[in-house]
């Protein structure tokens, strides 16, 4: 029998655990050296890891997620989902990537190359090598640790999917062998899919990047050395604890600013980092204001943001493949030189991005699972933010008298989607990438709109507050969230959660009719014999003419929720009422001596995923104004286009 | 000198036949009330009872128009699919105009022989029912010119794209967007303006040649590149003067009352008054220069 040595560390509390000032327990350490390799556009990597078994079961074996695998073929997973396309970029086949791992020893112990082995826990693709297995000579422990020097090769492909370089830009991201998250007594390693993002554990993270001497590099964490080497190259070394990934970049294109950002409530202080292309230096002042607007936005709002750095990375225009993408302490954002002020797309990446600092570097959800708790919370408070700092209606668009707020780009995907999947589903289970992206991002952040319109912004904000507070630097699920919902606001939401989040239908409800008939005065022969003729109501008892009056709300989708209905009469007199929302229809009678005018259902527009305003309300008699200006306007515009391609 | 002198005999040409400006706006008017009165029933089933109606008159609403093409997009698709066909049938009707415009102009032009007395309807609809057929086979035979400006802008789509698909120079990307805009507006100008010049030797001729003084019309301009361009550019110039006119007069109304959107509606009658206004002075302007030059004695008949 094949006698292994290895050596399991089992470690005094000092080193286990974390330090009292750590955020997160420290899970995972580790320590690479990466030597980019500028003409085969690829890494060479060692690294040391060092994992902490938190369970309380013994491990015997370890999963790493090998992401860059994902572009090594076209048998991958990734790459039978995505049809070779993600982000509107085509995987270039000359330049396929992938990850090869060398050797794997436990430290100063026994060579473990030959027991790693690819699974394919989701789809059991045999040609997926996302991820490894590696099976250990002996368990390891409950809270004891294990050390691995890994080697490998990671060779990226041309930018496709947020990783790879383009020309001299190197966007190195998903690049090393990364150990999975083992939770509730086994691993949560999933493959590389065409619709999902990560999931890791917290820990140290110290990398020294050794790069040709004429490149600027920015990284996860803060810049603790720079060595220059003899053969031309230099050696930055990034370190960051309570972080669970690390994305790094370079070129010698980057023009580097460095803007110090501080907050006194709450206290922030932290050194932004903007690496950004030359051609793109007139973007510089839009990525500083929106930057800063987002720390200060979800710093109040959550929480403090607690790293001593933030770097913004800015894409060549060509490698916008590796753009709007996040990573602890460093996100790419998005822009062009020629898009005008007036289109605040680079000022809403910027905003999103760094917002996932918060919904995923902190609250490190799993993505793989439950992508609604990070892209979903992040793009509610993206349009929070964004309708703060731009205006709610101008937040995207203010050019030339159009106006969009990113509350209408959300609602666009919302209200013409289908009624295909619901929003907690794991991310490669939905029916399409579009089905993915409308549950996830906007119809969850809608959602999330509507609970703080229901429970008022105060109590939201406490639950926003509190979820950040308590769940930071962990991984909840979703129940954790509800949790804190139905704690913060003492109410039972399993109602509002159960329907919004686990069915795919919608939401909406009509005015269908707003009537006003006069109610004719009794006329013939009734029990006591007495012959009426309808001319009592002119009688001096009855001067008054009554009106019956009927409003009727009908629920057309299948989502209930309960509704506020406004009523207005003629003589400007306002009712309002209260319904369940439950059944399919109900209906207001009121007698009186005046005509309805309209009827309205949530007047002040708190119920926002309703996929219909225009049925909201109804006026009994029509607004002819609007008809004709509109109208008007098209003829006109008709008018211009005849005469000026076919006069 | 030349030039200028076509440009402003051909305005002066267009001030004196306010008839003739008003037939092209009526036409035009006609065309679109069709449209407005199916966007208007439209509008009056899908928005007029709604709520957000009542402050749609003082401010846009961008969840209207998302609503109304979600939930009513096959209505608006139709009247989309009208508008289009409202569009093929303009062309055909100003087609039929054009030779109404360029027949009563010639009556006018000092190598003209026949001095008419009849009445501005006579002659103009005469003229109009004369040409209609010729410039419908200019029509069909120009699909040739189109192919040449649709070959000659994919030539240069293509150069472009060997300029910038590889490169990462973003402002030359930028600006070769800005080339083929003009590539492309310099060649359709170019073909539009060989198509007037063979409707003018067509009417001024009284020829039934179309086919050669198309190809007739192509040699004359080539010959004259820098007359021709200089006037046509003048011409287009006015135009872009006029719509910039008419902008600036426009972003003062505020369409916020009905008093106001009928004030704007009035104004873009204006303007269309005036493209008419200059669709004549473009065509005088160009008979006039041709006129100056040509040795040919005029046919008579038809």
């Amino acid at each position: 029998m094949k006698k292994f040595v290895f050596l399991v560390f089992v470690l005094s509390l000092f080193f286990v655990l974390p330090a009292a000032a750590a955020r997160s327990k420290h899970i995972v350490d580790y320590r690479i050296k990466a030597r980019l390799d500028t003409e085969q556009k690829a890494v060479d990597g060692q690294q040391v890891l060092t994992w902490l078994n938190d369970s309380d079961v013994p491990v015997s074996e370890l999963q790493f997620h090998l992401y860059l695998n994902a572009f090594k073929n076209n048998r991958s997973t990734f790459m039978i989902e995505s049809g070779g396309e993600s982000r509107n970029f085509k995987l270039d086949e000359q330049h396929w990537g992938y990850i090869d791992v060398k050797s794997v020893r436990i430290l100063y112990g026994p060579d473990l190359t030959d027991d790693m082995e690819f699974i394919h826990p989701d789809d059991d693709n045999q040609e997926d090598r996302t991820v490894m297995r590696l099976l250990l000579p002996e368990p390891v422990q409950p809270q004891q640790k294990i050390m691995l020097e890994i080697e490998f090769f990671s060779k990226l492909p041309k930018v496709f999917a947020r990783s790879g370089f383009h020309g001299d830009f190197f966007m190195v991201a998903q690049w090393f062998p990364k150990l999975g998250v083992f939770q509730d007594g086994e691993w949560n390693c999933h493959q590389y899919h065409s619709e999902s993002e990560f999931f890791a554990d917290f820990g140290v993270f110290e990398v020294e990047i050794t790069v040709p001497r004429e490149y600027i590099v920015g990284a996860t964490g803060k810049r603790k050395d720079q060595t220059e080497n003899d053969d031309g190259t230099v050696t930055y070394t990034h370190y960051q604890e309570d972080v669970h990934d690390f994305a790094w970049t370079a070129s010698p294109n980057f023009i580097e600013v460095r803007k110090r950002f501080t907050l006194d409530e709450p206290k922030v202080n932290t050194e932004m980092i903007f690496l950004i292309q030359r051609e793109h230096e007139i973007l510089k002042d839009r990525y500083i204001s929106s930057l800063s607007n987002g720390i200060t936005f979800y710093s109040r709002n959550y929480g403090p943001y607690p790293f001593e750095t933030i770097t913004l990375v800015d894409p060549p225009l060509r490698a916008m493949g590796a753009g709007g993408m996040e990573y602890p302490t460093l996100f790419t954002a998005g822009g062009a030189s020629f898009i005008p002020e007036g289109v605040r797309m680079t000022e809403m990446v910027t905003i999103h991005e760094f917002g996932h600092n918060f919904w995923y570097g902190m609250v490190a959800s799993n993505e793989f699972e439950e992508p609604w708790l990070d892209e979903g919370f992040n793009s509610y408070s993206e349009v929070k933010a964004m309708s703060e700092y731009y205006g709610k209606d101008t937040s995207m668009v203010d050019v030339l008298g159009i106006k969009i707020g990113d509350f209408h780009s959300q609602r666009m995907n919302i209200i013409g989607s289908g009624r295909l999947d619901p929003i907690l589903k794991k991310s490669w289970e939905f029916y399409s990438g579009g089905s993915y992206g409308v549950n996830s991002y906007a119809k969850a952040s809608f959602v999330l709109l509507m609970l703080e319109n229901y429970l008022g912004e105060q109590v939201m904000g406490r639950i926003m507050k509190t979820y950040f507070e308590r769940w930071s630097f962990r991984h909840p699920k979703t129940q954790d969230f509800i949790d804190v919902a139905e704690e913060i606001s003492g109410l039972d939401l399993d109602w509002f959660f159960d329907q919004f989040l686990k069915s795919p239908d919608k939401l909406d409800y009509a005015v269908t009719e707003v009537t006003s008939q006069e109610v004719k005065m009794p006329k013939g022969i009734f029990d006591e014999g007495e012959v009426l003729t309808g001319e009592e109501e002119v009688s001096e008892k009855k001067p008054q003419k009554t009106y019956k009056n009927r409003v009727t709300i009908v629920r057309k989708g299948e989502w209930i929720f309960p509704q506020d209905i406004l009523i207005n009469f003629e003589d400007g007199e306002q009712m309002r009422e209260t319904w369940e929302g439950r059944e399919r229809w109900i209906r207001f009678v009121y007698y009186k001596p005046v005509r309805l005018k309209s009827a309205c259902v949530d007047p002040e527009n708190k119920v926002v995923i309703d996929i219909n305003y225009l049925n909201n309300s109804r006026l009994r008699e029509p607004e002819k104004a609007p008809v004709t200006k509109y109208s008007l306007s098209l003829m006109l515009f008709f008018q211009k286009l005849l005469s000026l391609l076919a006069g | 000198m030349k030039v200028w002198k076509s440009f402003f005999s051909g305005i002066k040409d267009a001030v004196l036949r306010p008839k003739m400006v008003f037939v092209l706006w009526l036409v035009n008017f006609l065309f679109a009330s069709v449209l407005y009165f199916l966007v208007s029933g439209f509008l009056t089933d899908v928005l007029s009872r709604s709520g957000i109606a009542e402050s749609l008159i003082k401010k846009g609403d961008f969840n209207v128009i998302l609503d109304i093409l979600t939930h009513h997009g096959g209505q608006a698709g139709t009247i989309f699919s009208v508008a289009i066909i409202l569009f093929f049938l303009y062309i055909l009707a100003s087609l039929f105009l054009r030779g109404g415009i360029l027949f009563s102009l010639a009556e006018s032009l000092p190598s003209s022989t026949e001095k008419n007395k009849e009445r501005f309807a006579s002659i103009f609809f005469r003229g109009a029912g004369r040409f209609f057929g010729r410039f419908f086979r200019l029509m069909i035979y120009s699909l040739i010119l189109w192919a040449g400006f649709v070959l000659i802008n994919a030539i240069f789509h293509f150069l472009v794209g060997i300029v910038t698909s590889s490169g990462d120079n973003e402002r030359m990307i930028f600006y070769m967007f800005w080339a083929r805009l003009v590539v492309f507006f310099f060649f359709y100008f170019f073909v539009l303006m060989v198509l007037d010049y063979a409707r003018i030797k067509i009417v001024l001729e009284n020829s039934k040649k179309v086919f050669q003084n198309m190809f007739w019309a192509l040699g004359f301009v080539q010959n004259k590149i820098g007359r021709t361009l200089g006037l046509y550019y003048l011409l287009v110039i006015t135009g872009v003067l006029i719509t910039i006119a008419y902008w600036l007069l426009d972003s003062f109304i505020s369409r916020h009352t009905m008093v106001m959107v009928l004030a704007a509606f009035v104004l873009g009658q204006i303007f269309i008054l005036a493209r008419s206004w200059l669709t004549i002075g473009f065509q005088a302007a160009q008979m006039r220069f041709l006129d100056s030059g040509r040795q040919l004695p005029k046919e008579t008949g038809g």
